[in-house]
């Protein structure tokens, strides 16, 4: 991927081994950047045409808090209920109804990816 | 630790246990502030007093300071010492919201740990004891804590409660192995348990048929026994649930996916919509699933001084887990690396060199 990205010339901003740490990005903008670009690099690595990446700059109060010292910096306030189970996932019955009932695929997809023995 | 070591300060009531853990096996003093300070319910909820209570009993020498309005905490941690206690979990919040925390202690303790939590054994928000016993117990083992046990004593379900789980760890070990699991493991069986409380024994057997009927077509072995509580163990409300978890040969890690019914839902609701997460847990899983993951990368974090990795999928990156990293590299300095993987798609190796922590009572040993 890395060799590929250099060759079109696209550079990597929202690298999340940096993004996770800039403590003055709240979690949800991380995740969001993050995956902005995941999809930019889809794009490009699964395109003929070579796409560039529409990414946000970093402000200097941004830049700023990636050096920030942990210790003595205050974490800011994420504002999400942490006391919520992760056991379940987000989607509701129907969409998973739909989502593994109707398209056979990504069944199939699931067997052959995890399960030893599939019968037939 | 002495009062005037400089305190590390937090914001927010997110991730309110795992921060006071971390402190404690760190041996570092935390600070959190701002605790739902803008709430009309400001300050602490019942349910983290509580957490409290229990983490002042398990520990020997901690200094816990709570505010006037309950939105700050000051948290000067003492070292494990386990034991045995009772505790009385409150009204509301299941057992599973205090065993979890401390099977992150336990195995570092200076004696065993022996606790009989008392109070709801599943609910809709917290982690229930079938999970716990399928899904973290087999984490902990992966990194040589053996010899962990949940017994269930009785069932307890919402809103009344009145169950009991015996928590017991007689695995004291100086410090976590390392671990590399690097590829997904093959599943070889579908595996679960459908249980109710004060209710006919046929719900169970009917979460067990709607459950089997979505995991039909994975084709794989599926195998969900029943569990029906009676009399004194069936605790005082009535209530059902399913759990269902993967099986593999190669690694002990299993997916788990549980939850429980509510007022007006039927039994086949209940087993479809579990069978049906079950699969999704899979799809959007790593060698673990979300719900296992702060466990196994905590453990790595207090592990040997050395490199670990662990299989990662991006699905599993949310708000909680940037959070808990932050947590991570505030109290013991230390950051997950993470790197895309050339051979899987959506899939990342987390890295993590160990800060070779080592259990106290065993440093003295």
């Amino acid at each position: 991927i890395g060799s590929k990205l250099e060759s079109s010339g696209v550079k990597r901003i929202w690298d999340i081994n940096k993004l996770l740490y800039m403590i003055n990005i709240n979690p949800k903008d991380v995740l969001s950047r993050w995956r902005k670009e995941e999809e930019g690099l889809a794009e490009v690595l699964g395109g003929s045409e070579i796409q560039e990446i529409e990414l946000e700059h970093l402000s200097e109060e941004e830049q700023e808090g990636e050096d920030e010292d942990f210790f003595t910096k205050k974490t800011s306030s994420q504002g999400f209920e942490s006391k919520v189970s992760s056991n379940l996932e987000s989607l509701d019955t129907q969409s998973l109804q739909k989502k593994w009932g109707e398209d056979g695929t990504l069944l199939a997809k699931l067997r052959e990816r995890f399960f030893t023995s599939p019968r037939k | 630790m002495s009062s005037r070591t400089k305190l590390i300060t937090f914001q927010g009531h997110e991730n309110f246990r795992l921060r006071l853990v971390l402190a404690t096996l760190s041996g570092k003093g935390i600070k959190i502030e701002k605790i739902r300070s803008d709430d009309l319910n400001p300050g602490l909820k019942d349910y983290e007093i509580s957490f409290l209570r229990l983490l002042e009993n398990v520990t020997n020498g901690s200094i816990i300071e709570i505010s006037y309005t309950g939105t700050t905490v000051t948290y000067r941690p003492g070292i494990i010492i386990g034991g045995s206690l009772t505790h009385q979990c409150p009204e509301g919040t299941a057992c599973g919201y205090f065993i979890e925390p401390m099977l992150y202690l336990a195995p570092f303790s200076k004696k065993k740990f022996s606790i009989v939590f008392k109070g709801l054994t599943a609910s809709k928000n917290d982690a229930g004891v079938e999970f716990i016993k399928w899904g973290l117990i087999p984490v902990m083992e992966k990194f040589g804590v053996r010899e962990v046990e949940l017994h269930i004593l009785k069932r307890g379900s919402p809103p009344l409660g009145g169950g009991e789980v015996h928590l017991l760890v007689n695995s004291l070990i100086p410090q976590p192995v390392t671990v590399h699991v690097l590829d997904y493991h093959k599943i070889s069986a579908i595996r679960g348990i459908a249980y109710c409380t004060r209710v006919s024994p046929s719900v169970a057997n009917r979460l067990v048929d709607s459950a089997r009927k979505v995991l039909k077509a994975t084709g794989c072995d599926t195998n969900i026994t029943t569990d029906v509580s009676r009399g004194e163990i069936a605790g005082k409300s009535p209530g059902f649930g399913l759990t269902l978890f993967t099986e593999s040969k190669k690694v002990p890690f299993r997916y788990v996916v549980e939850d429980i019914g509510l007022a007006g839902e039927t039994p086949e609701d209940v087993g479809e919509r579990v069978a049906l997460n079950l699969l999704e847990r899979i799809q959007k899983s790593g060698c673990l699933g979300r719900n296992q993951l702060d466990l196994a990368l905590v453990y790595m974090v207090i592990g040997k001084e050395d490199i670990g990795r662990l299989l990662v999928n991006k699905d599993q990156f949310d708000e909680e887990l940037v959070v808990l990293l932050r947590d991570i590299k505030a109290l013991f300095g230390t950051e997950v690396y993470f790197k895309q993987s050339d051979e899987m798609d959506n899939s990342m190796y987390a890295t993590i060199m160990g800060v070779g922590f080592t259990n106290a009572s065993k440093k003295i040993a």
